[in-house]
């Protein structure tokens, strides 16, 4: 199946947001002829997947309000061969059904997609019940689970089908809502296990890595930085598992300075996995994590979580700068 | 086809092989609630079920799947006389490195089709397999064993919900009610529901039959489905069924059979 990225339609996804991206592209793909299954258990029309149940009803299994049996009920198809995209909020998808999902894909291997949708502080007003904020944490701790996290709406339909060629389980964890802005607006290869690097100079001192929707508040503090002559590269850490190993060793290498940030819990997401490598590595330079604490947060609408929590741009660009100056950070 | 008596000589030979194995492990097994399935394990392996154990992952055969996977001796020892695998890797149960441990590992080479252990979680896998099954018009049935303390696990519940939903008459669940979990009788401690009741109200074809009669369950194993809901028989049974010390005492849930133990029953 071919899915090209061009500036038409990240514009038109990124106003449908990653949720109701995900049910247009399965529809698109299933009616361009992939085999592909979709289940929900009854968040079919928050998944975006109404048009798909009402044109291809075959392809749409809804279970009802129970996702941990969604999750096995999914294995057992996959067993017989087919292709199941599992969608659910990330919490429920993540821990309601984390032991159906630790015994069928991980330690079955069941080759099932699961899709957490909303992750993050996606879901603003639904509040704490409905963030994900540990659930590649959780997710990470599986073997042999692969775990997806694209940037942007049109990415979703990238990690659909890396997904869909991956023969072994997966986790796609969506982020950001209508109207959360492009990463990307040109096509690009979203290689499984690999960091993509979006903005790059040779000068730069600093590397940012983000994950997620996050990651276009990056890209907007590398270009508050730029123009203070600070100059920071972004890179998409698109796959926590496969974690691009490789990558953080040629980040630690050539940038003094490292920044992680996430729209995650610290404990167990992208700057514990970024620690873990450094330290085993024996790495050189600095690591600084923004995330989320071990706390919970003040619910309302994302933009408003991530001002309460310093994750919007303009705080990020501010943390690069204090650790460039206050923290013993040398470039 | 296998006759009555044939059948139930192969009973006891299922019997007498879960004491042999369970025993000679030289740890505690759970012997309880293998012996209370050995009729269902006899009647599906040897009359009702369509496969064939020289070629275990054919794919037109029937799915079996222990739900309840600590009745794992059970399973073993039908594997065993089925002839699944050999006697050298029956005898490796609970030996270090064995396929076999306390709990089903998923082997489709030696019939395992699920790892279970966690309970409530074989049926909806089962569940998963049917609706595939069904969707592409296959003929091959899905047959499950739940155990009755098993279904004080909300995803039972769930999958019955969801099997009954997408009317899977391919889908066969058999609850080994022996009355008996982990602390003790069912109804101390999880009360006692009427199960044949409420799976009818989710909307499953249901019978109640005595767990332990070859001739009830295949009568009714038999019988033809037509009515686009799956079947759900509950099997009355006896916990620790045919040796007199282990029978409705559940210090045989899991417990270490000795040699002079083994040696007293003359088998």
């Amino acid at each position: 199946m071919k899915f090209e990225i061009d500036p038409k339609l990240a514009k038109a996804m990124a106003r449908m947001g990653p949720r109701a991206a995900y049910g247009s592209m399965m529809y698109n793909f299933v009616r361009d002829g992939c085999d592909f299954m979709t289940m929900s258990a009854d968040l079919g029309r928050s998944s975006g997947l109404e048009r798909l149940r009402k044109e291809f009803p075959e392809r749409f299994y809804n279970v009802g309000i129970a996702e941990q049996s969604m999750v096995a009920v999914a294995a057992g198809m996959a067993r017989e061969g087919e292709t199941v995209f599992a969608s659910s909020f990330a919490p429920f998808i993540s821990m309601r059904a984390s032991e159906h999902v630790r015994v069928n894909l991980s330690y079955m291997r069941e080759p099932v997609k699961l899709i957490g949708l909303g992750s993050g502080f996606s879901l603003g007003f639904l509040g704490n019940t409905h963030y994900g904020l540990e659930d590649y944490a959780i997710m990470n701790a599986l073997p042999n689970l692969t775990i997806l996290c694209p940037s942007d709406a049109a990415s979703v339909g990238k990690a659909i089908l890396a997904a869909a060629e991956i023969d072994g389980p997966v986790y796609i964890r969506l982020t950001g809502e209508a109207g959360s802005p492009n990463v990307y607006n040109q096509d690009y290869d979203l290689t499984v296990g690999k960091f993509n690097p979006v903005t790059i100079r040779q000068d730069s001192k600093i590397a940012i890595i983000g994950c997620g929707a996050i990651l276009s508040e990056c890209l907007e503090a590398s270009k508050t930085l730029s123009e203070q002559d600070i100059f920071a590269d972004v890179f998409d850490c698109h796959s926590i598992k496969p974690f691009d190993v490789e990558g953080a060793r040629r980040v630690f290498t050539k940038y003094p300075l490292v920044v992680s940030v996430e729209e995650h819990f610290l404990n167990g997401g992208l700057f514990s996995i970024l620690s873990q490598i450094k330290v085993a590595n024996d790495y050189p330079g600095s690591l600084r994590g923004l995330g989320v604490d071990d706390s919970w947060v003040a619910p309302g609408e994302r933009s408003y979580v991530l001002d309460q929590l310093g994750l919007n741009a303009q705080a990020v660009a501010a943390k690069v700068k204090d650790y460039l100056n206050g923290n013993g950070v040398q470039i | 086809m296998i006759d009555d008596n044939k059948l139930e000589q192969l009973a006891n030979e299922i019997r007498h092989e879960i004491l042999l194995i369970g025993s000679a492990c030289g740890n505690s097994a759970h012997f309880g609630g293998a012996l209370s399935m050995v009729e269902i394990l006899c009647s599906l392996f040897f009359r009702i079920m369509t496969h064939d154990p020289k070629n275990p992952m054919w794919p037109d055969r029937d799915r079996f799947i222990l739900s309840k996977g600590h009745g794992v001796l059970g399973y073993l020892a039908t594997l065993y006389v089925s002839g699944y695998v050999d006697r050298a890797t029956a005898y490796s149960f609970q030996q270090n490195g064995s396929p076999f441990t306390a709990h089903p590992v998923k082997n489709l080479e030696i019939g395992v089709e699920t790892s279970s252990g966690s309970l409530g979680q074989g049926l909806p896998f089962a569940v998963g397999l049917a609706l595939s099954l069904s969707k592409h018009k296959k003929k091959s049935n899905v047959y499950v064993v739940c155990g009755d303390g098993e279904c004080n696990e909300g995803s039972i519940w769930e999958s019955l919900s969801i099997a009954c939903k997408f009317q899977l008459s391919n889908l066969t669940i058999l609850i080994d009610k022996n009355g008996y979990q982990n602390d003790g009788d069912s109804l101390s401690v999880s009360g006692e529901p009427k199960l044949k009741d409420i799976c009818e109200g989710f909307g499953a074809l249901t019978y109640d039959v005595d767990g332990h009669d070859l001739r009830q369950l295949i009568n009714v194993l038999s019988s033809p489905n037509s009515r686009n809901k799956p079947r759900v028989i509950v099997c009355n049974t006896i916990k620790g069924k045919g040796v007199d010390f282990m029978e409705s005492n559940n210090d045989w849930h899991h417990n270490r059979l000795t040699e002079r133990q083994l040696s007293s029953l003359r088998l």
